[in-house]
């Protein structure tokens, strides 16, 4: 089980998922964090990460886990970020459609 | 730039066969909260090469050193002296580089845990572990020796290899989708993914 728990926007609501958990609907950002803050802390160590429109990464908080450390020779890849906080919210949604098959 | 206690110098074989290990260790310690550190992570042509390496080795007070690519290279029948030249220079920088530099701590990993009494008997003492070739048990003693050497109070060695293996499975298409090769990944390319990944994903 990952211990990421994910905010997203979805339409015009935004979504607080955990990979295997079921999804929860918020009518605004600042409601989806503030509850997906109080997951991430009850299923400590975890992470929280605030997606922006595309996949990409806005914000990770740890939660008892080491907060990853970029070296300095490295700058951020947005483009890598994007595809893959893509492929990752593409998982959570296929699994939801498998849940309801 | 002066040593930084968050950053772990990773001397160990490049060559395909080593690969899988590599990048264990790669992900292992990202995934601690740690800075890797190596002598891929820039290109440039302009820096004489040991003097890179010194200059990062300088910068990390961790380092993980693989020694055990001992054997003979198949087209010139000759042995690699690389890591074994690196954990002197690492080890000599600790000795003979002043006060930060002697809280320097490294980690000695080869196939089995005895086997470097027969050609390399002089780093008896040190902290040498054995990864039987295997990648989760180069995490698993990565993490270890990590935690026991910061002192900071890290994920389980079975989580992290957990995390690996899952990070394994989707590496493939998270290439396609990146148009990257699988087969020949780039260290940048790669340090890329393990960090966009965990940051997703544990």
């Amino acid at each position: 089980m990952s211990k990421t728990v994910h905010v997203f926007p979805a339409g015009t609501v935004w979504k607080v998922a955990r990979e295997g958990g079921k999804p929860t609907v918020y009518p605004t950002k600042k409601k989806a964090v503030g509850e997906a803050r109080s997951i991430s802390k009850r299923f400590a160590p975890s992470q929280l990460v605030i997606h922006g429109k595309d996949g990409h990464i806005q914000e990770v908080v740890s939660h008892g886990l080491p907060s990853i450390k970029r070296p300095p020779y490295l700058k951020k890849n947005s483009r890598i970020q994007r595809i893959v906080g893509k492929f990752t919210l593409s998982r959570l949604a296929s699994e939801r459609r498998a849940d309801r098959a | 730039m002066p040593e930084d206690s968050d950053k772990v110098f990773i001397n160990c074989p490049f060559d395909k066969g080593y690969q899988p290990i590599f990048e264990a260790i790669v992900f292992s310690v990202f995934d601690l909260g740690f800075s890797v550190r190596c002598s891929l992570e820039s290109d440039d042509s302009g820096e004489v090469r040991i003097t890179k390496i010194a200059r990062i080795i300088e910068q990390c007070k961790f380092g993980v050193h693989d020694i055990s690519e001992v054997k003979l290279d198949k087209v010139n029948r000759l042995p690699r002296f690389n890591m074994p030249l690196e954990l002197g220079m690492f080890l000599g920088c600790k000795r003979f580089g002043g006060k930060i530099q002697a809280r320097k701590i490294c980690l000695i990993l080869d196939t089995e845990q005895y086997r470097y009494q027969k050609y390399i008997s002089d780093i008896a003492g040190q902290d040498i572990r054995a990864h039987g070739n295997k990648p989760e048990a180069a995490i698993v003693a990565v993490r270890n020796w990590l935690a026991s050497a910061s002192k900071r109070k890290l994920p389980g060695g079975a989580a992290i290899a957990s995390r690996w293996k899952r990070f394994i499975v989707d590496l493939p298409e998270l290439c396609i989708k990146a148009r990257l090769d699988r087969k020949d990944l780039i260290f940048k390319d790669l340090t890329d993914l393990i960090l966009a990944w965990l940051e997703n994903n544990r």
